[in-house]
């Protein structure tokens, strides 16, 4: 008779009974820090979410005409270095959008630079001066353009870890299971902000209350990072609209589809 | 603030759209009744099966908005 074990985790209330043996990450909910860990301790691999994803396209609700399978989950970084080269070869896409123009409307204020061709001085600028930037260091950055190429743990422990001089420096390992072991023991960072209590100042309930409105909250540019890094959102991000730079001179931003017809 | 964060922006970049949800939620009865408006985050990439059932947990709590008390008209 298996012992049963009771894992609660008090940050999503996930309080399913489940046996110590068969314990299984395979209800679709974000992998949080506490998970990680009890699936560390008890040499466990993660599942992905089900896919459950209709296409847009087929939807009655969905009014654009636009095929949603030709925008990636994440715009393939490496497809962005050649935007340059191929001007000639492939045009960037053209915004097709009927119901909402300002969506791929090329916005001609915005002049695009010449080096913004260059992806590579793309990430070291937002890097160091973007606030908005999804990733804090280059390693981040290539461990979820690996994770886009679907190229697995290992060839991100190949490619990153072991070729270049990073801080993380580990002994060879045969599969990429032990990698991925590795890589899940890593400490987590602090996902969430702490909740900060803000007061408003120069704001009154009303006549009878004058005392300042207080209210509790937390670093929203953190959050969405902590959202969209989360490795069941990987195989879901359809809806990514990619700033391009069109074929005029001088080189103009614009901004793709995007597709808000499925978000509710 | 938007043609700021425009400025920014580099080729390759992906928006990431923000959508926030609010409701309003039933703490407790004792000594008065007792609630918050909690607001929500979750972002618009995903398709709506993934990201609005509650079962996924994709919104995150992001501020607690208290409710004001009643005004004196009420009380008189």
């Amino acid at each position: 008779m298996l012992e049963k074990n009771r894992f609660c985790c008090s940050e999503f209330s996930c309080r399913r009974r489940l046996t110590s043996d068969s314990w299984r990450l395979k209800h679709p909910k974000l992998h949080h820090s506490k998970h990680l860990q009890v699936s560390f301790q008890k040499n466990l691999t993660i599942c992905r979410a089900p896919h459950r994803i209709e296409h847009a396209q087929r939807r009655e609700f969905n009014t654009n005409d636009d095929s949603v399978q030709v925008l990636d989950a994440i715009p393939n970084l490496d497809d962005g270095e050649h935007i340059a080269d191929s001007e000639s070869k492939l045009p960037p896409p053209l915004p097709r959008t009927r119901i909402y123009p300002c969506a791929g409307a090329p916005p001609t204020d915005f002049i695009a630079e010449p080096l913004e061709c260059n992806i590579q001085w793309c990430l070291e600028t937002n890097l160091q001066n973007n606030t908005y930037y999804l990733f804090v260091t280059r390693e981040e950055y290539k461990y979820i353009q690996c994770g886009i190429n679907k190229q697995g743990m290992k060839t991100y422990y190949d490619k990153v870890l072991k070729k270049e001089n990073t801080v993380l420096r580990f002994p060879r390992f045969k599969n990429g299971h032990r990698v991925q072991k590795l890589v899940a023991s890593i400490p987590n960072d602090q996902p969430l902000s702490e909740w900060e209590l803000h007061t408003l100042k120069d704001m009154r309930w009303n006549d009878n209350h004058q005392c300042p409105v207080k209210h509790w909250s937390q670093a929203i540019i953190k959050t969405m990072r902590w959202l969209i890094r989360q490795p069941a959102y990987v195989e879901h991000l359809i809806f990514a609209p990619q700033l391009c730079v069109n074929c005029d001179r001088p080189l103009k931003h614009f901004c793709i589809e995007m597709h808000t017809a499925d978000w509710w | 603030m938007l043609i700021d964060v425009y400025s920014m922006l580099r080729v390759g970049d992906t928006l990431v759209p923000l959508i926030f949800m609010s409701d309003r939620t039933h703490l407790s009865i004792f000594r008065g009744v007792k609630g918050e408006w909690p607001v929500y985050l979750t972002i618009g990439n995903p398709s709506s099966n993934i990201h609005q059932p509650p079962s996924i947990h994709s919104g995150v709590r992001v501020a607690l908005l208290p409710i004001p008390p009643r005004t004196a008209i009420f009380l008189r």
